[in-house]
C-alpha cells in the first residue's frame, strides 16, 4: 500500500511539475498588486512614472557642470533608454497651422469678460520687451496670441542656479522590458551609480534619484542582510543538529522534505493563481520552519531499538494535528478578499501537505541508515510559573492599550542617508511640488475627454496643472477661442502693424500621434486620459463631474492598507473558532484550551509589546501573527501529544526559527524586520507558555 | 527564504509604490520633460557639438562683469516701423538683468520670467564667461578693440535655431554696451547702454 503511495505521491508531483513547466508562473514583484489586484488604476499611475532616473550634476563652478554631463551623456548607455523623439519645429509648424484657436488661459479670461484692450496692452508689453523672442511675426499675429499660448505652457532654464551652485538636471526612463525586469533594470543602475562615482570628486557632485535607484540600493543592501542572515542561520541549524544528534547526515531528508514541499506549493499556487507575488515567497519561508520542525520531531522520537515505520506511528499523531491546525489557520485566508492572503495559503496549505506526505512516506527509506546518538537537552526548572504568566498578560493588556497603527505604506522603507539627501536636493533645486494628485477622465472619444479636462480645470480655477487639453484644446474650445479672437481682431487695432490685420481663418487643432508623441503620456487608455494636478487637496470639487475618478496615491494605497489590516485582524476571530473546534473533536474541549493558549497568549503579547515600545503596527505585524499560530500550535500540540523526548525536539524547532527570524528583524527592510519582530518574540513566548501550560500529565 | 532575494522586492516600481513622495519627484520631472519640449518650441536650443579652444580663449578676453545699474535705448525695427523706447537696465551679478522700460509704455522685465530666460541666459553666460553654453549654441567671432573693448558676434548653429533667429551682436568693455539682436519673426532690435554716469 505505501509503495503505491509512494507512487502516487511522485506522480503528483511530477504531473504539477508538468503542469508548471508547460506554463510557468510569472513572478509579480509590484507590491501594490499583493494587496489591491482590484484596484487596476491606481497600480498602473503609481507605477507610471517608475522607471525614471534623474541625475542631478552639481559644482561651484557652471563650466564643470557642462563637462560633468557631457561626459554623463557620453558613458550611459543608452541602448535600452526611452526616447521621445520630437521634431520641434515640425511641432510649432502644427501650432502655427492652427493658431486660430490657440489662446492662453490668461488672455482667454480677459476677452470673455470683455477686456480687449488689456490684451492690447500685454501684446504692447511684448513687442517692447528687449528680451522678448516672438514665435510670429507682428504682421502674422499682431496681439502676439500664439507667442502667449506657447509661453503659458511653461519653460525651464538649461542650467538651475541654487544657493549659489550651479546644477543641471538629466532625465533616464528605461524602456518597458527592462523596467519589468528587476535584474537588468539593477544591471542597468549599477552601470549609472559606476558612472556616477567615476565622474564625482572635489569639483563635481553628481546625485541619483528616482525608484530604480532606490530599487539598486535597497536590493543591494538586503541581498548582503539576506546572506549573512543565511549564513549564520545555516551555521546555527547546523551545529545544533551536530551538537544533538551527532551527525549531519539528518539535514539531507530534512532538506528533501522542505524541497519537494516548495514545489508541491509552487506549482499549486502557479497552477491556481497564474502568477506568484514575491511577498508569498517571503511568507511561504513557514514551510522552512515547519518541514524542519517535523523533522526534528521524527529524529528526536527515532530511538536506535525503534524502526523507521514504529518512529512514524509514534508520532503521526502530532504530526497530523499539527497539519491540520496550521492548513486551518490558513484555509481561512482563502476566503479573504486580498490576493496575497489567498496565495499565502494555498502556497503553505500545499507546502505543508507535501512536507507531511513526504516525511510519512520517503522517511522510513530514507532515515532508515541514518542512526544519530540524541543528547539529551537538560530541562530548565523554573519556580516562578505564575509570576510570568501573570507578567506576560498584564504587559499584553497594558500593550494593547497603548496600540498605534501605522498603514501608510511610506513608511515600509527608510532609505539611506545618501539617497534622503540626493532626493532633497533634488526636490528643491527642481522645485518639486510637496503633492501631485492624478485624474483619470473618461469620455465617449477623445474630444469628450478633452472637454471634461478643461471643465475640471474651470470648476477647479486650475493654475499648476499638466493635461493634455493645455496643449491641444478640445475643439469645442477652440471654436469659442476662435470667435473670441475675431471679435478681439474687429475691436482692437494695431498702430505697429502697417498691413491689413486678418483674423487667422485656420482648422481645428486636433491630437494625432505623430505630431504631438510626447503627449502620449496623458493618454490612459482609449478614451481615458490623465491630469496630473499639483498641490491640489479639494478632491470633493469635482465629485459628481461623470466619468471623473481622483487618485491621490498615498492616500488611497494608505487606507487600502487600512482595510487589509482590519480585514484581517477580523480573520483571527474564524481562524481561532475553527482551530478550537478541531482541537476539540481530537482532543476534547478542556485540552484544546490548554493547546490554544500559548499560541493566543504569545499573539496578544507580541502586539502587546509594540504598543509597549512606541513601534506602530502595520499590515505585516497582523499577517506574521497567522504564521505565529501555525508554529506555536505545532509547538503545544507536539509537547501534548509527544513523549518526552518531543520536548527537545520542540526546543530545537523554536531555537533554531527564533534565531532566523530575530536576525531577520535587525534588517533594514521594514516589511521583513516586522516579521522577524513579531516571530521571534511571539515564538519565543509561546514555547515558553507552552512549556509551563502543557504537561503530560 | 526564496532564491529572488528580498532585494527583488524593490525592483520594478516597487519603490514607487511604497515610497509616494518619489512619485511626486518622478511626476514632477515628467512635467519639466514635457514643459521642456515647449521650451524648445519656444527657445530653439539646440546642442551640436564644437570646437571649444577658440571660444575658450575668447572666454578668457572677455572681463569678469559685476552688478551694474545703466539707462538703456532700444530700436526695434520690423518691416518699415521703427519703434523707440527706452528706461533703466540693471545687471545682477550670476542672475541677470532687468529692463525697466519707462517709454513710450511702462512695463518691466525681470530675469526671471519664463518667457524672457533664453536672451537673458546667452547675457549671463557671456557675463559669466560660460563659454560651454555658447559653444553648444553658437557660431562665436570675438574682436578685441583698443581701449578694452571687444565685439562678440554670436550665429546660431543648427537649423532650429536658425529658423527664427540671425544673429546677435554683442559689443562692450567692463560692461555690455551694446546688443543687437536680429530674428527672423520680431525683425532687429538693437540695445545701447550708458553706464555708471
Amino acid at each position: 500500500m505505501k509503495k503505491f503511495l509512494r507512487f502516487l505521491y511522485i506522480f503528483v508531483l511530477l504531473i504539477l511539475i508538468i503542469l508548471c513547466a508547460i506554463k510557468p508562473p510569472a513572478v509579480e514583484t509590484n507590491i501594490l498588486k499583493a494587496i489591491i489586484p482590484s484596484e487596476t488604476e491606481l497600480v498602473d499611475l503609481s507605477g507610471k512614472y517608475s522607471s525614471k532616473v534623474n541625475v542631478l550634476i552639481e559644482s561651484d563652478d557652471i563650466e564643470n557642470v557642462y563637462a560633468a554631463t557631457d561626459l554623463f551623456n557620453q558613458e550611459v548607455d543608452k541602448s535600452d533608454i526611452k526616447s521621445v523623439s520630437a521634431d520641434v519645429n515640425k511641432i510649432l509648424e502644427v501650432y502655427k497651422k492652427h493658431r486660430g484657436g490657440l489662446l492662453s488661459k490668461n488672455y482667454e479670461t480677459l476677452l470673455l469678460s470683455g477686456k480687449f484692450d488689456e490684451v492690447k496692452n500685454q501684446s504692447l508689453q511684448k513687442l517692447y520687451n528687449p528680451l522678448q523672442i516672438l514665435v510670429l511675426s507682428p504682421q502674422e499675429d499682431p496681439f502676439f496670441l500664439l507667442t502667449d499660448f506657447l509661453e503659458n505652457l511653461g519653460g525651464t532654464s538649461d542650467i538651475i542656479t541654487f544657493n549659489d551652485k550651479y546644477y543641471k538636471i538629466l532625465n533616464y526612463e528605461f524602456d518597458d522590458n527592462i523596467a519589468l525586469s528587476p535584474s537588468q533594470l539593477n544591471k542597468k543602475v549599477e552601470k549609472m551609480v559606476n558612472i556616477q562615482r567615476k565622474l564625482s570628486d572635489n569639483d563635481v557632485k553628481i546625485y541619483l534619484t528616482g525608484a530604480p535607484i532606490h530599487s539598486y540600493f535597497a536590493s543591494s543592501r538586503s541581498i548582503i542582510e539576506i546572506n549573512i542572515i543565511g549564513i549564520f542561520s545555516i551555521l546555527f541549524v547546523c551545529s545544533l543538529c551536530f551538537y544533538y544528534f551527532k551527525t549531519l547526515k539528518i539535514l539531507i531528508p530534512m532538506l528533501l522534505s522542505l524541497l519537494a514541499g516548495c514545489i508541491a506549493g509552487y506549482c499549486m499556487t502557479g497552477i491556481f493563481f497564474g502568477n506568484i507575488h514575491i511577498l508569498t515567497f517571503v511568507f511561504s519561508t513557514t514551510l522552512i520552519g515547519i518541514s524542519a520542525d517535523y523533522s526534528l520531531h521524527y529524529f528526536v522520537s527515532k530511538t536506535p531499538d525503534k524502526t523507521p515505520e514504529e518512529t512514524i506511528n509514534n508520532i503521526i499523531k502530532s504530526l497530523t494535528c499539527g497539519m491540520l491546525t496550521t492548513c486551518s489557520a490558513f484555509l481561512i485566508l482563502l476566503f479573504s478578499k486580498t490576493l496575497l492572503l489567498k496565495q499565502i495559503a494555498l502556497f503553505t496549505i500545499s507546502g505543508l501537505f507535501g512536507v507531511y506526505l513526504f516525511l510519512i512516506l520517503f522517511y522510513p527509506i530514507l532515515c532508515a541508515k541514518i542512526n544519530s546518538n540524541s543528547k539529551k537537552i537538560p530541562q530548565i526548572n523554573f519556580k516562578g510559573k505564575k509570576i510570568l504568566i501573570s507578567g506576560i498578560i498584564i504587559l499584553s493588556v497594558i500593550g494593547l492599550w497603548r496600540l498605534n497603527y501605522n498603514d501608510n505604506i511610506k513608511s515600509m522603507y527608510v532609505p539611506s542617508k545618501e539617497l534622503v539627501n540626493a532626493e532633497k536636493i533634488f526636490s528643491e533645486v527642481s522645485r518639486a511640488k510637496s503633492k501631485t494628485s492624478f485624474i483619470i477622465v473618461e469620455g465617449k472619444d477623445l474630444e469628450d475627454c478633452l472637454e471634461k479636462e478643461e471643465k475640471i480645470s474651470d470648476i477647479l480655477n486650475l493654475t499648476e496643472y499638466q493635461a493634455m487639453s493645455r496643449y491641444i484644446p478640445s475643439v469645442q474650445k477652440q471654436k469659442q477661442n476662435k470667435n473670441l479672437i475675431e471679435r478681439l481682431y474687429s475691436t482692437e487695432k494695431t498702430d505697429y502693424v502697417t498691413s491689413p490685420q486678418k483674423y487667422p481663418q485656420t482648422p481645428d487643432l486636433v491630437f494625432s500621434e505623430e505630431n504631438f508623441p510626447f503627449l502620449n503620456n496623458f493618454i490612459y487608455e482609449k478614451n481615458k486620459t490623465i491630469m496630473l494636478l499639483y498641490d491640489f487637496d479639494s478632491p470633493e470639487l469635482i465629485e459628481g463631474i461623470e466619468g471623473v475618478k481622483y487618485f491621490d496615491i498615498q492616500k488611497d494605497v494608505s487606507n487600502i492598507v487600512k482595510t487589509c489590516r482590519q480585514n484581517c485582524s477580523r480573520l483571527f476571530i474564524p481562524v481561532f473558532a475553527l482551530l478550537f473546534v478541531i482541537l476539540a473533536i481530537i482532543f476534547g474541549v478542556k485540552n484544546s484550551i490548554k493547546i490554544m493558549l500559548p499560541s493566543m497568549l504569545a499573539s496578544l503579547f507580541v502586539i502587546g509589546l509594540t504598543g509597549i515600545l512606541g513601534i506602530d503596527i502595520n499590515l505585516f505585524h497582523i499577517l506574521a501573527v497567522f504564521l505565529l499560530i501555525g508554529f506555536g500550535l505545532d509547538y503545544s500540540i507536539f509537547r501534548f501529544n509527544g513523549s518526552k523526548q518531543v520536548n527537545d525536539a520542540v526546543f530545537m524547532s523554536c531555537i533554531t526559527s527564533v534565531f532566523s527570524f530575530m536576525l531577520l528583524s535587525l534588517t533594514g527592510f521594514k516589511l521583513i524586520s516586522s516579521i522577524g519582530f513579531v516571530l521571534s518574540i511571539g515564538l519565543l513566548t509561546s514555547y515558553i507558555l507552552s512549556i509551563f501550560l502543557i504537561s503530560k500529565d | 527564504m526564496p532564491p529572488y532575494g528580498l532585494g527583488s522586492l524593490r525592483s520594478h516600481g516597487a519603490y514607487a509604490k511604497i515610497r509616494p513622495r518619489n512619485d511626486v519627484n518622478l511626476i514632477l520631472r515628467y512635467n519639466i520633460f514635457v514643459k521642456k519640449i515647449l521650451l524648445f518650441l519656444v527657445f530653439f536650443i539646440g546642442t551640436i557639438v564644437v570646437k571649444a579652444a577658440a571660444i575658450k580663449d575668447i572666454a578668457n578676453n572677455l572681463p569678469q562683469m559685476k552688478s551694474v545699474s545703466c539707462t538703456f535705448k532700444q530700436q526695434k525695427t520690423f518691416g518699415n516701423t521703427v519703434l523707440n523706447s527706452g528706461g533703466d537696465f540693471q545687471f545682477i551679478e550670476n542672475k541677470g538683468v532687468v529692463f525697466k522700460t519707462k517709454y513710450p509704455i511702462q512695463s518691466t522685465t525681470t530675469y526671471s520670467s519664463a518667457s524672457n530666460k533664453q536672451i537673458n541666459e546667452i547675457i549671463l553666460a557671456i557675463s559669466n564667461k560660460n563659454y560651454s553654453y555658447l559653444e553648444k549654441n553658437f557660431d562665436v567671432s570675438f574682436e578685441k578693440l583698443s581701449g578694452g573693448s571687444w565685439n562678440l558676434d554670436l550665429t546660431p548653429k543648427n537649423s532650429a535655431i536658425k529658423a527664427h533667429l540671425k544673429s546677435i551682436f554683442i559689443n562692450g568693455d567692463s560692461n555690455i554696451k551694446r546688443i543687437v539682436i536680429n530674428s527672423v519673426n520680431n525683425g532687429k532690435t538693437d540695445i545701447s547702454f550708458v553706464c555708471g554716469k
